[in-house]
């Protein structure tokens, strides 16, 4: 065997750090040829770039908030009116359960965390894709199953409806006959196994990844956000997967986990569910606070003011975050002193949200920031969320947490929290790097109508709702009458859907729009300091024609006069550089997977396994055959790569 | 050349060891005291041993004061001109000494926070 022409001592020994000097053009179409993924109808399935894994995910999370929100506004027709029959009870309940795990498994987490991280971050380190793409294609298959096979239950009227936490024993065999609840399950089986896979993902990028000169202490704070929020999904999802499978194998082969007459709890399904439960609340905001910290430092023309701060708040909010998931509980009975050490955490987590808001306001303080519509959604996201946090602080209270336990005081409480920590700074995120992900600008003045609408709309669909809770309407009714007094609040709330239904239409008419006619972006329209604004826009299928090294915080605008970049990768095959997960400093060169059919057929072959365990235990067993051949299709190397790999390994072996 | 002739630089791997100790002394410490404060609450109310509860508290005091030490060890062999936002190992050693050291200032904060509670209720309210 001849040793591969492209393999030489200094390839595999080292890489150098220097200063711009090849033909940019010939680079461009080599790294083009061997970077770009295939096209056409077979080739789209094949993708593995994070940019087109990434864009999917934005468009696939925000048709479900689409279909979510439609589900929020049949329930606002609902309850518009006293005595309403426009929804039977039945349907809506599954209403009320679709709308919640939608939002939450198919839009919230997939939109934040992974859509968001998933096209940002490789940006963001300067690399040339994610880690583990094939995985990354993968998992975004898994979730779009899970999220079409929701909503195909839900079409064909077995939809879940017992809430989107699906409480035992109601969501038990006794109480929920038939395949609605053990639909819910399994969504969550596909939504979570997909997000576990991009938290490795992320977690891989960021620390193995960065480019050299990103030491910790430098990377950027949206992927700092990312990082972090992908530990937390590994911490708190296997939590989730396992309450869902417990439950659905006391439905299907009659384990008795939450039966206490069997000796199960059914308060073991509370603590299991909500140990992740209130962790996602943060799982979805911390990525929302990377976006803050990325718009404001860039309309406000500096370095984030308290960088140490911000970095230490966010990883101090994930912390304390798996510490009170008993407040969601105070209403079980526990021990009082047990429930006042959740209590304690529950006050104290305000203290890294204020420390963030506080260095944000130094940030813009005395630079009159730029106006634009993203600063704009921020603007809005300090107002939701700081009303949110209020009343959080207030639930956290066991004696008013009782009082307004299950009225629409929580609903408000929750949408302040979860609409202003995500949904204000993702349209800011949608503004921000919409140029980025397509090359053109999003209109200004269409921008604006969206915020002012949405940011009116919302404060009069969620604010009555704190009334209406005090003044004792419980959630999840479909009817009240009307001797209640709740019926003018609940109109001003339904109105209020209504703004917010404008306003997300006015969004989507300026996407479309600004596709086509948008005005050009440039490489860097707002004139922002991280990397992903050092390349062209859109990207192009390497990301970066030359690996960047990186100077300070913000890249691009702490760069040396003549900053050093990366040479030395091969340009024939993808191959990437590895460094160290503290200091960044070059380590060593892998070469990554090329484009396959394979994570999507392994994709179906899963579904086919966790639909078919919804009717027969045998779907197990019978359905990881497709699952391990599959598998084993993805894995198995081409001759290209073993013929590459047999040459560096020879090569090895004669240089020992 | 400050830099190169530092001590922390000839034994990477303990320096590195001392500044994770102190980054993670706090939140580990938050968490074993509030997990098994909470499941030994019931145990505490049927035996009357209530002093278990405020010696958890305690251990994770003396956890996080571990920890702290150990930031601060590495954070006083620091040489003055080391900048956290530089790209050194000794600016990234900073960074990580000053978080450890923040860190356990939060997190004994809230430890005291959740012990106060013990000598005002009793485990079987």
């Amino acid at each position: 065997m001849t040793p591969d022409p492209n393999i030489s001592e200094e390839r595999l020994t080292h890489v150098e750090v220097e200063h711009a000097t090849d033909d940019d053009a010939t680079l461009h179409q080599r790294l083009d040829k061997t970077w770009s993924d295939p096209s056409g109808f077979i080739g789209w399935f094949k993708q593995v770039n994070h940019r087109s894994i990434g864009k999917r995910y934005i468009v696939t999370a925000f048709i479900f908030f689409l279909l979510g929100g439609s589900l929020a506004a049949l329930m606002r027709i609902q309850l518009a009116r006293p005595e309403n029959n426009f929804l039977g009870p039945d349907k809506y309940n599954q209403i009320f359960t679709m709308h919640g795990s939608t939002m939450m498994f198919l839009f919230a987490v997939p939109m934040m965390f992974e859509a968001l991280s998933v096209y940002l971050v490789p940006l963001m380190v300067g690399s040339r894709n994610i880690a583990f793409p094939r995985l990354n294609a993968y998992s975004y298959y898994l979730y779009l199953c899970g999220g079409i096979m929701l909503f195909v239950a839900f079409f064909l009227n077995i939809g879940p409806d017992t809430g989107w936490f699906s409480y035992v024993p109601l969501s038990g065999p006794d109480f929920s006959p038939g395949k609605r609840v053990d639909f819910w399950a399994q969504m969550i089986t596909f939504t979570e196994v997909s997000a576990l896979a991009v938290a490795v993902e992320i977690i891989v990028t960021v620390f193995k990844m960065r480019a050299p000169g990103m030491s910790l202490n430098r990377i950027p704070l949206f992927v700092w956000a990312s990082l972090v929020t992908a530990f937390m999904v590994i911490f708190a999802m296997p939590s989730i997967m396992l309450s869902s499978t417990m439950l659905i194998m006391d439905r299907l082969v009659s384990t008795q986990f939450f039966n206490p007459a069997e000796g199960g709890d059914a308060l073991l399904y509370q603590h299991l569910f909500w140990f992740f439960g209130h962790p996602e609340v943060y799982i979805i905001f911390i990525p929302g606070l990377g976006v803050v910290s990325s718009v404001i430092a860039a309309f406000s023309r500096r370095h984030v003011f308290g960088y140490l701060a911000l970095v230490l708040s966010l990883v101090t909010t994930a912390f304390v975050g798996f510490g009170l998931w008993v407040h969601h509980m105070f209403a079980t009975g526990l021990p009082q002193l047990g429930e006042s050490f959740f209590t304690a955490a529950s006050l104290m987590i305000a203290i890294p949200t204020a420390t963030q808001i506080y260095c944000w306001i130094a940030t813009m303080w005395g630079r009159r920031p730029v106006l634009m519509t993203p600063m704009y959604w921020v603007l809005g996201f300090f107002f939701i969320l700081i009303m949110g946090g209020l009343t959080g602080i207030m639930l956290a209270s066991v004696p008013l947490d009782l009082q307004v336990h299950d009225t629409f005081f929580v609903v408000a409480h929750f949408h302040y929290v979860l609409i202003g920590g995500a949904v204000f700074p993702l349209f800011a995120a949608l503004y921000f790097w919409f140029p980025k992900i397509t090359g053109r600008m999003l209109s200004e003045a269409a921008g604006k109508w969206n915020f002012w609408l949405f940011f009116f709309g919302f404060n009069m669909t969620f604010f009555p709702m704190h009334i209406l809770g005090l003044r004792g309407m419980p959630r999840r009714v479909y009817a009240y009458p009307p001797e209640m007094g709740w019926t003018a609040m609940n109109v001003i709330a339904s109105l209020g859907a209504v703004l917010m239904t404008v306003s997300v239409l006015i969004f989507l008419a300026n996407v479309f729009w600004s596709m086509r006619r948008g005005a050009i972006a440039g490489d860097n329209p707002w004139g922002a300091g991280t990397l992903e604004w050092g390349t062209s826009s859109p990207p192009p299928s390497y990301n970066f024609l030359h690996i960047p090294t990186v100077n300070g915080r913000e890249a691009l605008w702490d760069a040396a006069p003549n900053q050093a970049i990366v040479t030395g990768l091969r340009t024939d095959v993808r191959e990437v550089l590895v460094t160290n997960y503290l200091d960044a400093a070059p380590d060593h060169r892998t070469e990554f997977p090329d484009a396959s059919i394979w994570p999507f057929l392994a994709a179906l072959a899963t579904t086919a396994l966790f639909i078919g365990s919804i009717f027969t235990p045998w779907a197990v067993p019978i359905g990881a055959i497709p699952v391990a051949i599959t598998m084993t299709g993805w894995f198995w190397p081409g001759k290209e790569e073993s013929r590459r790999r047999k040459a560096t390994e020879k090569w090895a072996e004669e240089e020992a | 050349m400050a830099e190169r002739s530092n001590p922390l630089l000839q034994n990477s791997a303990r320096r590195d060891c001392a500044l994770w100790a102190g980054i993670l002394a706090g939140p580990v410490a938050f968490a074993l005291d509030e997990v098994v404060s909470y499941a030994m609450t019931q145990h505490s109310c049927s035996t009357g041993h209530v002093i278990i509860l405020h010696l958890m508290g305690l251990f994770a005091l003396c956890l996080i004061a571990v920890g702290a030490t150990q930031a601060w060890t590495v954070f006083a062999k620091l040489p003055e001109q080391a900048d956290q936002e530089a790209g050194g190992v000794l600016d990234r050693s900073r960074f990580m000494a000053i978080s450890g050291l923040v860190l356990c200032v939060g997190f004994s904060i809230l430890v005291i926070a959740q012990a106060i509670p013990r000598f005002l209720l009793s485990p079987c309210d």
